[in-house]
């Protein structure tokens, strides 16, 4: 096997799951989130065979991606809680009872959605994904210390939200 | 951290692919990713990967899903050669695996197309393979009398098929589909009439001599593809129900094209000299610029005018980025954009007294005012009417990524 083929495949192995997760927060929907996957290492294999050069494969990987889903976002709407109550989940509906014994991981990544637009991201990247704020900051073009405040104003955030909830 | 918080990560971190669909995707992507990438040289790799890669990607894994019929030595055939089918992508004539190419490679593309557009695209890529081959042997000062005439021939059938299948298809009233197809082909003869104007500048009289005898069938087949184009779009902007859906996916194709290339001039800016980069630059304000207007039309719910702009942009960047890969892959000193127009396209002189000379002349003068050009016409779509003058006295910078000029 050539190396660009191994770096290829190997990139997969590493982060087939989280990149699915990341598609799949994002989208809410698996199979909508499994074709940008899948589009998203076809056209990074697209890009090595033309001879592009990537010197990080996880952030062109979830640069690529999100792209990808911000294209999507202009095609479709993603589904609301409201279409998830249809199905059967219905968060809310018994205060008393905990989150742990209300969601899967589906829902919990709906659940997310509760946290202002500003913070969501760079809290999932952190917490769902471990990825580093380096990373972060290098995915998002954004700068490091700009990503350590919205993650610490996040966390505020996710205090007063969840535990308002917690509260009721 | 708060609890339920931390309970919504941890569950939120279980959502994964099945075993099934990791496998399954894997095996799909390890089997475009196994084809060897024995190219005879970058120009091939590129240019053969270039005409919609990932489309040509997900028809490969179309292959695996389509029932057609297909004559047993050509199956036979494909799954023989496997990898010299692969490593015969980027022969050109001369080579020993070109035959292989034509009939393993390029007959079982032809054999797996399946409608009238899918086969009308499979033959838009074929013919742009005759052009990136004569291309190459040019570049590389092999282009004979008998392998261009012989080229040319083959381009003229790949031409005429597509022609046909636009024909077929707006007779079945399938205009955007022959609106495609003409978008796609009018895009990849723009750009490789302007790549053999480039090419015929600076190599020998003998190649530049052959060059002028393919440049005329591409001139001739440019001019009654953007016709036809034209036609189509009309056609499918008055007469379509969903002209609203369809401008919108116009926008968001000539979206993602820019911004491809915008990634990819910022990836390979290394590659390209000053001049090339300011003249990509250039038409990267164009087709902006186009898609500026395209969506002032789009808001106003001018869908039809929308949905034609936004494809003028897509074809704008994708024309650019072909050039720009001959740019690199063939060394065209100064960039191909020597007969690309800012406007849309018409056949360049097809006199047989075009010469050296000529084609020299025109390339320079071209490309010291082409930056100039699309300006005022950039500037012309947007209602803007400061002369020429006022533009270049206010330094004009780029900005692509965290690149400036």
């Amino acid at each position: 096997m050539e190396p660009g083929q191994e770096q290829f495949l190997k990139a997969y192995d590493e982060h087939a799951d989280a990149l699915f997760r990341y598609c799949f927060f994002k989208v809410s929907n698996r199979e909508t989130a499994k074709d940008l996957f899948q589009e998203t290492f076809a056209k990074t294999w697209a890009y090595l065979q033309k001879g592009g050069q990537i010197d990080n494969m996880k952030s062109f990987l979830y640069r690529t991606l999100g792209n990808l889903v911000i294209d999507e976002y202009r095609k479709k709407k993603n589904v609301s809680l409201d279409a998830l109550a249809e199905t059967g989940f219905d968060y809310g509906t018994d205060p008393s009872a905990s989150i742990a014994n209300q969601i899967d991981g589906a829902a919990a990544l709906k659940l997310l959605d509760r946290i202002p637009d500003d913070y969501r991201d760079v809290l999932f990247m952190r917490y769902v994904q471990e990825l580093s704020i380096k990373e972060i900051a290098e995915i998002t073009d954004v700068s490091e210390n700009t990503i350590s405040v919205r993650i610490h104003r996040g966390l505020e955030k996710v205090k007063k939200i969840f535990s308002d909830e917690s509260q009721v | 951290m708060n609890k339920d918080f931390e309970t919504i990560i941890q569950e939120a971190q279980k959502v994964t692919l099945t075993t099934a669909e990791r496998d399954s995707m894997r095996l799909r992507l390890s089997e475009l990713a196994n084809i060897p990438n024995v190219i005879s040289s970058p120009y091939q790799r590129h240019i053969m990967g270039n005409s919609g890669t990932v489309r040509t990607l997900f028809g490969q894994l179309a292959i695996f899903k389509q029932k057609k019929y297909m004559p047993a030595f050509l199956m036979i055939l494909a799954m023989l050669a496997g990898g010299t089918t692969a490593a015969a992508k980027g022969a050109i004539p001369g080579d020993l695996l070109y035959p292989v190419k034509i009939h393993a490679t390029e007959e079982v593309q032809s054999w797996f197309s399946v409608g009238d557009k899918s086969t009308a695209l499979t033959a838009v890529e074929h013919a742009q393979n005759r052009l990136a081959e004569a291309e190459q042997l040019a570049a590389d000062g092999k282009l004979t009398t008998d392998t261009a005439v012989s080229l040319e021939q083959k381009f003229s059938t790949h031409a005429d098929e597509v022609q046909q299948k636009v024909a077929t298809l707006q007779a079945d009233g399938k205009y955007s589909d022959a609106a495609d197809v003409s978008s796609d082909f009018e895009t990849i003869l723009g750009s490789h009439q302007a790549i053999i104007a480039g090419l015929a500048a600076q190599t020998s009289a003998r190649d530049s001599q052959q060059l002028k005898t393919i440049a005329r069938t591409v001139d001739a087949n440019l001019s009654v593809t953007a016709n036809t184009r034209e036609s189509a779009e009309g056609h499918t902007a008055s007469s379509t129900k969903d002209i609203a859906a369809k401008a919108d996916e116009a926008r968001l194709n000539a979206s993602t094209s820019i911004r491809d290339l915008k990634n990819y001039i910022y990836d390979n800016r290394d590659r390209f000299s000053t001049t090339t980069l300011v003249q990509a630059n250039a038409r990267v304000e164009l087709a902006s610029s186009t898609y500026a207007a395209a969506q002032v039309k789009f808001e106003a719910q001018a869908w039809g005018e929308a949905y034609s702009l936004f494809r003028k942009a897509y074809r704008t960047a994708d024309e650019t980025r072909i050039m720009l890969v001959a740019d690199a892959a063939l060394r065209i000193d100064g960039g191909s954009y020597h007969t690309a127009t800012s406007s849309e396209h018409s056949a360049t002189s097809t006199d047989d007294s075009w010469d050296d000379d000529e084609a020299t002349s025109s390339a320079h003068s071209a490309s010291t005012s082409i930056e100039a050009q699309v300006r005022v016409e950039s500037r012309a779509q947007t209602g803007d009417t400061r002369s020429l003058k006022t533009e270049t006295q206010n330094h004009t910078w780029f900005k692509i990524g965290n690149f400036e000029f």
